[in-house]
């Protein structure tokens, strides 16, 4: 909510199995952070939080995958 | 063809009348519907005169959602992509059980607030729409509003995912966060764009 760069989906994973093989999910909550590109995460080159951890394990997932180089953004600004 | 005894004819006769009646009654919300989603208005039922009884939402429900929606701080707008039921079977196309489910709770939670608005998108009319929006996996919910950053809802947002559905509608209004203002400034340094998945269930 504090930042554009941001896109949450909440998946009812029992309606998308497909989704929950890719992620090899066995459990439930798990938090996946991906980068985002073209409108979806890339798979695999993300990093998972698992179960309900706070506020501090997931703002290092975020800010970790938010660290790196924006593909979209020109390199000279 | 044989002709049937009177007794079978009249119970026959009965039986279609209650389909015509059905139809009728569907066809409303359904014509209501596309028109919405064609027109792009997201008009609600109530304001074009349109009444679709609630029945997924029980008082009790409805009255917490009301109380809770006294908190927006301002409008929230919630897009349903969604696709309608055909009565034929097109190869390659995936029904979607949830859809209708989806777009009449939807519409029940929009007669709760003048600020919580809802527009159905049909992603068999508007694929388009529904490609920009990077949505990919039916239903899906998109709320937006004041807040910064984009949330979705994939799948029918029931038992408990009801409550987030309703709590994320506050926050995205704008509504005060319980972040804490050093996370909410290393949020804003994000350097590219993110996507996160939480997996979970109704239960």
């Amino acid at each position: 909510m504090v930042s554009p760069e941001v896109t949450t989906d909440i998946v009812m994973v029992q309606e998308f199995p497909d989704l929950a093989r890719t992620y090899s999910v066995s459990s439930v909550p798990l938090t996946v952070v991906e980068p985002l590109e073209d409108g979806a995460g890339l798979v695999g080159q993300g990093t998972s939080v698992l179960g309900a951890r706070g506020e501090e394990a997931f703002l290092s997932a975020v800010a970790e995958v938010g660290a790196g180089a924006n593909p979209n953004q020109d390199p000279a600004s | 063809m044989a002709a049937l005894p009177s007794s079978r004819r009249r119970v026959m006769s009965f039986e279609a009348r209650l389909a015509i009646t059905n139809l009728r009654l569907s066809g409303t919300g359904l014509r209501f519907y596309r028109r919405a989603a064609r027109d792009g208005t997201g008009e609600s039922p109530a304001a074009a005169g349109v009444s679709l009884p609630p029945v997924l939402l029980r008082e009790a429900d409805r009255t917490a959602v009301r109380k809770h929606f006294e908190d927006l701080a301002g409008p929230v707008s919630a897009t349903v992509y969604s696709r309608q039921e055909s009565p034929l079977v097109v190869p390659g196309r995936t029904p979607c059980q949830t859809c209708p489910t989806t777009e009449a709770l939807l519409r029940e939670v929009e007669a709760l607030s003048d600020r919580f608005n809802v527009e159905i998108r049909d992603v068999d009319e508007a694929p388009d729409a529904a490609r920009d929006a990077g949505v990919h996996r039916l239903p899906a919910i998109e709320l937006t509003g004041a807040a910064k950053g984009r949330v979705r809802f994939l799948g029918l947002p029931d038992g408990h995912e009801f409550g987030s559905l309703i709590t994320a509608a506050t926050w995205v209004s704008g509504a005060p966060l319980t972040l804490s203002g050093e996370a909410a400034e290393q949020l804003a340094t994000l350097r590219r764009p993110v996507h996160v998945k939480v997996f979970t269930t109704p239960t």
